[in-house]
């Protein structure tokens, strides 16, 4: 599934409201259960493991594009 | 996980299946710390066990939670397998037709039943879950709780408490099985303890014992190796796993 699949499936949301800068917070879904859905989707998608402070650290959509790149992994 | 790459952490472990659970793993090497709220039971283990880490934690008192998990993690002590085993076992009804005038269930013995047996998994649970996820290590928690889970006449807040109990092992195990935390709970039945002894004379354990389809009390072992089989199979989580010699099916 491509990334901006996943975050409008876990989100609900369109995707063409998807972008770098979007803020976790100013999405409407986003709490702590669909953080943790995101983290473990990201997680198995792209095989890769997130550290605790990155899980903790993400603010918008773009942080996690950095940590899937950062694992050398295809967004 | 194998047994051998347990790191235990066990609540209330000075006496009765705490105890018992503790000497078991122990026998297999397995490193072990306490948390234990009586110092006369502290000083029993320190002086039968050299090697132990205990520390004092009323863990009703999430303060004391916070300070003993500190200490454990200052001594370099990670737990990876948490049994929350710490309890108090007691019964009173909802109403006391015998009493003309407190006939209520005590408000008071409500609160420390629900304090004891159940905020004490919450905060313990918590803490240790928590740190495990941060270092983005797996974990297993184990919770003691009882066939009163399934509604005791007589025992109103204990019943409650254990099937809340059961309740967070389910909801933890949906939860954070993603993480690779995963929660389990063993339901003894009677056993055969100090405290079942104290609470029933031999008669009414011979009542029991007639009731029970293997015609027996359990002992401390059977719940040792229901804990030891949860620790070994990874698929299994979510689940509360009666021990009672078939009293309730």
């Amino acid at each position: 599934m491509h990334f901006t699949e996943i975050i409008s499936d876990i989100f609900n949301i369109e995707k063409d409201k998807i972008f770098d800068d979007l803020e976790l917070q100013n999405i409407e879904s986003w709490d702590s259960m669909a953080h943790m859905e995101l983290i473990s989707t990201i997680e198995d998608t792209y095989e890769l493991t997130f550290t605790g402070d990155e899980i903790v650290d993400i603010k918008k959509i773009g942080d996690i594009k950095e940590i899937i790149l950062r694992n050398k992994k295809n967004l | 996980m194998k047994i051998e790459d347990v790191n235990l952490l066990i609540t209330g472990a000075g006496k009765g299946i705490g105890r018992g659970l503790l000497e078991e793993f122990l026998n297999l090497n397995c490193k072990v710390y306490v948390f234990e709220k009586n110092s006369e039971l502290i000083s029993d283990l320190q002086d039968n066990f050299k090697e132990l880490f205990v520390s004092q934690c009323d863990v009703s008192d999430d303060e004391s939670v916070r300070s003993a998990m500190e200490k454990m993690y200052n001594r370099g002590f990670y737990p990876n397998v948490l049994i929350n085993n710490a309890g108090i076992i007691h019964s009173e009804s909802l109403i006391n037709m015998t009493s003309k005038t407190q006939r209520l269930h005590s408000r008071e013995n409500w609160r420390k039943v629900m304090a004891v047996d159940l905020d004490s998994v919450f905060f313990v649970t918590s803490r240790f879950c928590e740190n495990l996820i941060m270092s983005r290590k797996k974990g297993l928690v184990i919770s003691i709780s009882s066939i009163s889970a399934y509604g005791n006449p007589g025992q109103t807040a204990y019943s409650a408490a254990k099937a809340a109990v059961n309740s967070l092992m389910k909801t933890w195990s949906k939860e954070l099985g993603p993480f690779g935390l995963r929660f389990a709970a063993i339901s003894p039945g009677f056993l055969n303890t100090d405290s079942t002894k104290s609470a029933l004379n031999s008669n009414q354990i011979k009542t029991l014992e007639r009731k029970i389809p293997l015609k027996k009390l359990g002992n401390v072992e059977n719940i040792f190796e229901t804990a030891k089989f949860i620790i070994q199979n990874d698929y299994l989580t979510g689940n509360i796993i009666d021990v009672n010699g078939g009293l309730i099916i």
